[in-house]
């Protein structure tokens, strides 16, 4: 028998930073909230503090603070054609569990997207035709522009307590920030990061070749600050410790830290944790969702009703979720048609290393998630992409994240995998040793979906989500032409030696690449190619909101969270300003 | 922390330390111990002495002792040990005036940054020196006091200490100074000019607003907790300043007030373990303690007999000679 929980205002499904966002601004607002969160209650204190924090093989290894892939998990393949197959074990990224989602165990990377990726089909058309880019590649505009968007930025990177040096401040162009970000209406709230060698080294070489560079905007807080809300974060002790842990010094802006304790202080917010939604209910005749479906932590089902309900879960559990609740029309690769599961994009990373061979001390572990030194002189709309046959780009940066003994010890390829020669060679460059990374965008591929798999279900009965990706061609034109651009300022950067690490041929599941998952529930200007309106309203059911990177067209070159923040408050503004004084659809059709 | 992993496990197996040691090096910290490069730990102990200043006779031992052992008047802190680093920084602190001193203040103007670094690594080069006797604090006060060390005080907005100091308060290299076995009147004046505004040479502020957010009560409770833990690895050489010495108490068995026993099958006369710590001073008598080459260059150091109990002696092999027995396995050439 289904237990029926008395019906609240708004269902969330999830309890990360989104939830969180939400539950707070709706709660303030006066409607009662619900929050359902799979994993358990985290705190700074006790959960938090070192030295169990610094275990790096539970935390890193293990994954402590990730999705627990024998309760559910997606299925893989590379094409269409293939049989998918379960994840057992996670890889490329890391769906976070547990109250305050992945803003628990994130690095801190905050960056806002230029302009010109809000309306990118528009721009390209515009600026370089509209027969430039092969139909495969269905980039799409978002519906809302970075304009409209600002505001909320702001407003998210005061909360979060965002460190760094602006570049563009109202039009005019800084000295020592990025001079390719679209301009801001204000300054970052704090200072930048100090600095690291590696940064130092990176930014030489890079400004010697006349590229700009400048610190990467960071959540890792650089002095004692509070935020609007009255939370106190402390500056940031760079200990190394920040991706995949929780931050022991109040210094890595979370939820818990900058968000959560206000929408708690609410009587009508509730974090009702181990709450494990199944699906989305919704009345076929009214075209509203009705509530939502969960397992709770007695393994009883439970539905909550709900006159609104919000997807706050990872980026590809929303569209799975949709999927499963029979909501939309899923996409079809075959016909191209449907739009539930479309667009899915990740992130195309690749690195170089620089050995100095002993010629420098770098002290890798004197780090933080977000200290770097990056370039943005290769992000889609800062260079001329005439004559390349790409669109897209990204960031080049020399982070100094961690020196852990277990992750990092870089060696020059032609080591031994293992043994004394390669101990020799971590001895030899552990200190020595700076690693660039490029952070490139991700184009949309009509191959590329979520979908939901035929054969595999997970614990609860349900088919698993199934992912069908590779790197499309239009990426590794992107990846290598700015993997040589990287390579020039490794070999500028004085070395002994360096390495590249070229863009691999397909796709692979099994190495962790990065969680910049986005994709599957798009937002967008019309409901035939989109899943949400520009306010992450469904197209289908007005009374469901879908949060989070799940609503990007396509993947910036850029880490995703800034933008996830400012939607999510976008969004609740439009809850609280528009759609809750006239429940119903906010873009007309 | 390392330090204190490195520790944990010294009394049980010295080829664990061997790992230990090249974790230690493989993660490129450097031991506190180790004089910073260019440093000349002889030359400061010149210094140290008054060698500099022959006709004052005025040097850093009349103070702070030839050992830097200090004492407990809350102006001469412990710096046996102390990272290297951090004892540069403070002479250079008190030169600048970011800690205010008309004793300090003078005396660090007088020495150049080499003269510092000298005698910054001779004082972080001494490996042991006596610790006071065990400071008898009440169980309340250490609670209070040991609560703020492990995770701070959250409605205060005061971090745990350990999360940059370590565990137990062991330091770490080379910026944040040890604080277990510290003066209480040290730790608390120090906090106490913090909260005063009276000190600086804190990376931005950190301490400084640690120290205004709490209250002189539990600035006291934190100074008395941490002068009353000891790192893991003391072993104190002098007598006068082992605690009483002898074997642990046994356990008694009790009897709850309905008559029922209480015995949960403790061990009557406990010995050390496998995951025991070793608890100075509570080694049963035994033979002469054996001395034990240790690898990779460690100071030579006379092991308490439990150190090296009857468990950890060479493992007797007892498969099948002169057989062709395998386990059926192929061997695999990959980790």
């Amino acid at each position: 028998m289904v237990l029926r929980m008395k019906p609240v205002d708004v269902a969330l499904v999830g309890g990360g930073l989104t939830a969180a966002i939400l539950g707070k601004e709706l709660a303030e607002a006066g409607l009662t909230v619900v929050a359902l969160e799979r994993g358990g209650m985290r705190q700074t204190v006790p959960d938090f503090q070192s030295p169990t924090m610094h275990d790096e093989l539970k935390f890193d290894v293990r994954h402590a603070y990730a999705q627990d892939v024998s309760v559910q998990t997606l299925s893989f393949r590379n094409f269409v054609g293939q049989q998918a197959l379960p994840m057992r074990q996670l890889g490329s990224f890391l769906p976070a569990e547990g109250v305050g989602g992945g803003a628990v165990h994130w690095n801190g990377q905050t960056w806002r997207f230029q302009p010109e990726w809000f309306a990118l089909r528009s721009w390209v058309n515009e600026r370089y035709g509209p027969d430039f880019l092969d139909d495969d590649v269905t980039i799409q505009d978002w519906g809302i522009t970075y304009e409209e968007l600002e505001p909320y930025y702001t407003f998210f990177e005061k909360v979060m307590g965002i460190s760094g040096a602006p570049g563009n401040v109202k039009g005019q162009i800084q000295v020592g920030g990025n001079p390719f970000e679209g301009p801001r209406s204000e300054p970052y709230p704090n200072p930048p990061m100090k600095q690291s060698q590696s940064g130092y080294l990176f930014g030489q070489a890079a400004a010697q070749l006349g590229y700009h560079p400048f610190p990467v905007p960071s959540a890792n807080v650089t002095r004692h600050y509070t935020n609007p809300f009255g939370a106190k974060i402390n500056p940031c002790m760079y200990c190394g410790f920040c991706d995949p842990f929780g931050c022991e010094h109040y210094a890595k802006a979370s939820p818990q830290v900058c968000i959560l304790p206000f929408a708690l202080a609410n009587k009508n917010f509730e974090m009702r944790t181990h709450a494990y939604v199944l699906r989305v209910e919704w009345d076929r005749q009214a075209k509203v969702a009705t509530g939502v479906t969960y397992v709770d932590a007695q393994g009883r089902e439970v539905f909550q009703p709900a006159n609104m309900v919000v997807l706050c879960a990872f980026a590809h559990h929303n569209p799975i979720l949709m999927l499963q609740s029979g909501i939309g029309q899923p996409y079809d690769p075959a016909t191209r048609t449907g739009m539930v599961g479309r667009n899915y994009t990740y992130q195309t990373m690749t690195g170089a290393e620089v050995f100095y061979d002993g010629g420098k001390v770098i002290n890798p572990f004197m780090a933080a998630g977000a200290l770097g030194t990056a370039i943005d002189d290769f992000n889609n709309g800062s260079f001329d992409h005439t004559g390349l046959g790409f669109i897209g780009g990204g960031y080049i940066a020399a982070y100094q994240t961690t020196g852990r003994p277990i992750y990092y010890h870089p060696v020059p390829e032609g080591t031994p995998r293992w043994g004394l020669g390669w101990k020799q060679a971590v001895r030899r460059h552990y200190n020595s040793t700076v690693s660039l990374s490029f952070h490139g965008s991700s184009a949309p591929h009509p191959n590329n979906y979520l979908g939901l798999d035929p054969t595999y279900t997970d614990a609860f009965g349900q088919p698993l989500g199934m992912l069908t990706y590779d790197f499309p061609y239009n990426d590794r034109l992107m990846a290598r032409y700015i993997t040589e651009k990287m390579a020039g300022i490794a070999q500028a950067m004085g070395g002994k030696q360096i390495g590249v690490g070229w863009l691999d041929d397909h796709y692979s599941i099994v190495p962790y690449q990065t969680t910049h998952n986005t994709g599957g529930a798009i937002m967008g200007t019309d409901p035939k190619t989109s899943v949400v309106n520009r306010y992450l309203q469904s197209w289908d059911l007005h009374n469901l909101w879908v949060m989070g990177s799940s609503v990007f067209p396509q993947n910036a070159g850029y880490n995703p969270t800034d933008t996830v923040g400012a939607l999510a408050y976008w969004a609740a503004d439009a809850m609280i300003k528009q759609y809750i004084k006239n429940p119903g659809p906010l873009v007309q059709t | 922390m390392i330090r204190a992993f490195k520790i944990g496990i010294a009394s049980t197996a010295a080829a664990l330390i061997a790992t230990a040691a090249l974790s230690q090096s493989m993660l490129g910290l450097s031991d506190r111990r180790e004089p910073s490069p260019g440093a000349d730990p002889n030359r400061g102990r010149f210094i140290t002495i008054g060698g500099m200043f022959a006709d004052q006779r005025i040097g850093c031992v009349q103070c702070h002792g030839i050992d830097g052992s200090g004492n407990s008047s809350g102006a001469f802190p412990r710096l046996t040990d102390q990272a290297g680093w951090y004892l540069f920084k403070t002479l250079q602190d008190y030169a600048s005036g970011l800690r205010p001193s008309e004793i300090m203040g003078p005396i660090a103007q007088t020495l150049s940054p080499q003269q510092m670094q000298d005698v910054a690594a001779y004082y972080a080069s001494i490996k042991e020196a006596p610790y006071p006797a065990e400071l008898q604090v009440d169980v309340q006060t250490r609670q209070i006091g040991g609560a703020i060390a492990a995770v701070g005080i959250p409605s205060q907005g005061v971090p745990a200490c350990d999360g940059c100091h370590g565990p137990n308060g062991v330091g770490q290299a080379p910026l944040y100074p040890y604080l277990g076995g510290q003066f209480a009147p040290y730790l608390q004046h120090q906090l106490m000019l913090w909260k005063q505004g009276r000190r600086d040479g804190d990376p931005m502020n950190v301490m400084e607003l640690i120290a205004k957010a709490m209250t002189a009560e539990q600035i006291r409770a934190v100074s008395l907790y941490y002068a009353s833990v000891r790192p893991r690895d003391v072993i104190p050489r002098d007598v006068r300043y082992a605690p009483d010495a002898g074997r642990s108490p046994a356990v008694q068995s009790l009897q709850s007030p309905m008559g029922n026993s209480t015995d949960v099958g403790a061990v009557q006369n406990p010995q050390p373990g496998r995951s025991s710590v070793v608890v100075p001073g509570t080694e049963p008598a035994g033979p002469p303690s054996p001395t034990v080459e240790l690898p990779l260059g460690l100071p030579r150091r006379p092991l308490p007999p439990n150190a090296l109990p009857p468990y950890l002696s060479p493992p007797v092999d007892e498969r099948p000679r002169g057989t062709t027995t395998t386990t059926g396995a192929p061997v695999r050439n990959q980790p």
